[in-house]
């Protein structure tokens, strides 16, 4: 059988309906406001369309779950600085090579002839650690609960192998203190679509806690155009119905108690910290640093880059992303937006990161007049 | 997947062979002239052509794809598809190319050989024949192993319109056939984004396609363009301005293969935004559209020729209805095309 | 977080598998996800395998998806997608 999801036209129509029919019924004029928090999710629903085909009765907001959008300035700085020591190789998932921090980015440090090299997996950075032995490699570890996971495994490898010229430079962060920071900034929210494959890892019971001591539900969703629609489908009716619960609408990746062996890794190899949000600024517990034990590749230790030090991030001549990720305002919304910046010249990473809310908004849904 | 020739220890190109003195001409007799032909009399500063009867076009072009031996090609055969396209994309019969090296000191000469060969097999392929040339050599490390120039040279038959500007509303848009294939073959090959697959670039020349196009559409092509950096999506939103049209594609009448579309989900990519290499895109006026499809289709590089939209009245705009039935902007891309985890 | 792919194991090495879809071939790590085995079909993420795809809630899924179009027929009254358009989003359209 296959595991090619239809993207039916059929089925589309039909839950658009559904949706905008079930939101339309229930009393008030005002629209649903849902939270996606994953820069995938951000990306799925703007390429096909979704914001325009649930308007009005649906408003989708696009919370902070792009890991690229949040990495601080001062976090690109201290990348870049490992990129210009000599005979350095930093590796870094796409992602993050343009990038801007306070005045650079990976891309133009490239072009000023650091090593900075593309790569798919943490494990092609292992490898090019064991072809360069005289070279001292970083891996740029960003992402939420899906990606580190894999870093943590290249890091154990590294450790079990003794490649000591192999190092990490965590700047990985967790997503539910970003989702409680997110709801106690007063962000008014009726339902929250939950990360699939964030979700693939921590189960879905991590989410318990948004309608319990939020009274919000959450429907976790996979990232095929279908799986998005019948996510909100099912979280319009828990809405209507006022029964505020976790629906697992991607029960083909998602169990309720996730990837144990991922976990039991996690823990092994990273500690939790505070860490610096760009637009949330400092929120407890949810940064991921290598244990002590890895000292030798812990690349902020190695390379004697400062600590994350708890206090408010600056932000940049105007920009407004912070605002954005809260769901605060809409990317139109920003001074800057269409004008200063654009995808061609961005100032914040929600306009760098092809998914990021203020980019997407840019390609997919028209300009700001 | 085309070998990498051997490299022979001691065979490299050293700045000498570019200074014009003894080894540069070693590196003509030795390197260029087997494969690309050797002029009747003495090498010229400057060679006299035969243009024929029609209108002459000209266009230049540089080359500096990395890797330079990918599946399906390389930058020599790049190099002549490339150029041979720019002037089939006016209806132009290409003539004669000249080809302009840079070539970075320490190169391996077997590989410049490989490169002049391929070079030389594209053009015999296109029926094209490189009539001038020039080589330099730089400092290590100041060019990408080797960058190529090209000029070409061909002939607009008379009676033939075809630019950029040409389309109307209500003109159909074609695509000669699936999408994707050159850039995603070449960005797979790059360390560390390296799959098993079947990806392979589509590197060809295009101008006997068009020629019948040409012979079966009396008039109705308005314009062609090869979607190459920037992808199909990129070429439609630029020929939407420049017409002053706009463009609405069905997605699932867009050509994409397997393998294609497989690869771009693994690195996050839309093949509508990857560059192509042996494709071209037509819009032709609605009456013409069946006999062009049909001339396409009955050709080897045409074969999987597919119409995939119109051109409407909204100025510069480019949509694309999705295989959900909904709608969205095809918009320019923000810059390089970069694979992404999230 | 994000880009994870269904793809299909066709061959296992040990903490190795090889997995394919529509003709493209990669090796990823099943570290992760030690209990995967020989056609299973697993999300893949940065190289590794992190969850094996549950094939009969696959299924589920699909046939809820078939059903839904007969549930939920095109009634007269369903607009169209309206075409994007410029407005902030939140905006009223007409329908």
């Amino acid at each position: 059988m296959t595991m090619e999801h239809p993207r039916a036209a059929g089925p589309a129509r039909a839950l658009i309906g559904a949706i905008r029919r079930r939101a339309s019924a229930r009393a008030g004029r005002e629209p649903l406001r849902l939270m996606e928090f994953c820069g995938g999710h951000t990306h799925a629903i703007m390429r096909y369309g979704l914001r325009e085909a649930l308007a009005p009765e649906i408003h989708l907001l696009s919370g902070p779950g792009c890991p690229v959008c949040v990495t601080s300035d001062s976090d690109i700085d201290a990348a870049i600085a490992l990129a210009s020591v000599p005979g350095t190789v930093v590796a870094t998932f796409g992602d993050l090579v343009r990038v801007p921090g306070t005045r650079s980015s990976l891309q133009e440090a490239r072009a000023a002839g650091a090593d900075v090299r593309i790569v798919y997996s943490a494990l092609d950075a292992l490898e090019i650690a064991r072809r360069s032995p005289n070279r001292a490699v970083v891996m740029l570890g960003i992402g939420f609960e899906t990606t580190a996971p894999t870093v943590a495994a290249a890091l154990e490898m590294a450790r079990a192998e003794k490649q000591t010229n192999f190092s990490v430079l965590s700047l990985h962060k967790r997503t539910p203190p970003a989702m409680r920071a997110i709801l106690n900034g007063g962000a008014r929210l009726d339902g929250i679509i939950g990360p699939g494959h964030v979700t693939a890892i921590t189960g879905w019971r991590a989410w318990e806690f948004l309608p319990v001591e939020f009274g919000i539900p959450c429907a976790v969703a996979g990232f095929e155009p279908l799986d998005l629609l019948h996510a909100i489908d099912q979280l319009v009716a828990a809405i209507v119905a006022r029964t505020p619960r976790v629906v697992n609408a991607y029960p083909r990746g998602v169990t309720a108690e996730g990837n144990a062996t991922a976990e039991a890794l996690l823990v092994r190899v990273f500690e939790v910290g505070h860490a610096d949000w760009r637009g949330l600024g400092n929120v407890p517990e949810s940064g991921l640093s290598p244990r002590p034990k890895y000292a030798v590749h812990d690349a902020r230790r190695r390379f004697a880059l400062p600590a994350t030090v708890a206090g408010k991030t600056a932000v940049a001549r105007g920009c407004r992303c912070g605002d954005v990720l809260r769901g605060a305002i809409d990317p139109a919304e920003c001074p800057l937006f269409g004008g200063a910046c654009t995808p061609g010249r961005p100032v914040g990473p929600c306009m760098v990161s092809s998914e990021g809310a203020c980019a997407a908004h840019y390609r997919y849904g028209g300009r700001a007049g | 997947m085309r070998e990498v020739p051997d490299q022979r220890g001691g065979d490299l190109v050293l700045l000498a062979h570019g200074s014009g003195g003894l080894l540069s001409q070693e590196l003509i007799e030795g390197v260029f002239i087997p494969h690309l032909g050797r002029p009747e009399g003495a090498l010229e500063d400057a060679t006299e052509i035969e243009l024929g009867m029609g209108r002459p076009v000209v266009t230049t072009d540089s080359f500096v794809v990395r890797p330079l031996f990918f599946p399906g090609g390389d930058i020599g055969k790049l190099a002549v598809c490339g150029t041979v396209n720019d002037l089939a994309m006016r209806g132009a019969r290409p003539l004669y190319l000249t080809a302009g090296f840079i070539i970075a000191e320490g190169f391996p000469l077997a590989e410049l050989e490989a490169i002049v060969a391929s070079m030389a097999a594209a053009a015999k392929d296109a029926g094209v024949r490189v009539v001038a040339g020039d080589t330099k050599v730089v400092e290590r490390g100041a060019a990408d192993g080797v960058f190529i120039n090209t000029t070409g040279i061909g002939l607009m038959p008379h009676g033939v319109r075809i630019y950029a500007a040409g389309a109307w509303p209500g003109d159909v848009v074609l695509v000669s056939g699936a999408v994707g294939d050159h850039g995603l073959a070449v960005l797979t090959q790059r360390e560390g984004l390296r799959f098993d697959s079947p990806l392979v670039s589509d590197c060809a020349p295009l101008h006997g396609l068009v020629a019948g196009m040409l012979a079966k559409a009396h008039g109705g092509i308005h314009v062609l363009r090869d979607p190459t950096r920037g992808g199909l999506a990129t070429t439609l939103n630029e020929l939407a301005i420049a017409s002053g049209v706009g463009i609405e594609i069905d997605e699932d009448a867009v050509p994409v293969h397997d393998a294609v579309r497989a690869a771009s989900e693994l690195l996050g990519l839309d093949p509508l935004y990857v560059a192509n290499e042996g494709k071209l895109v037509a819009i032709v006026a609605p009456g013409a559209a069946d006999a062009v499809l049909g001339a396409m289709r009955a050709l080897p590089l045409g074969r999987e020729a597919a119409a995939i939209g119109v051109a409407t009245g909204e100025c510069g705009r480019v949509t694309m209805r999705t295989s959900i039935g909904t709608r969205r902007i095809l918009d320019l891309p923000a810059g390089e095309l970069l694979p992404r985890i999230c | 977080m994000c880009l994870a792919i269904p793809l299909h194991i066709t061959a296992i090495d040990g903490e190795w598998a090889t997995v394919t879809r529509g003709g493209v071939a990669r090796r990823v790590s099943l570290v992760l996800t030690p209990e995967a085995r020989m056609g299973d079909h697993v999300l893949v993420h940065a190289g590794f395998a992190i969850a094996v795809l549950d094939e009969e809630e696959a299924r589920a899924t699909l046939a809820l998806f078939a059903e839904l179009e007969n549930a939920h027929p095109r009634r007269a009254g369903d607009a169209d997608t309206p075409a994007p358009s410029n407005d902030p989003p939140g905006a009223d359209r007409p329908q």
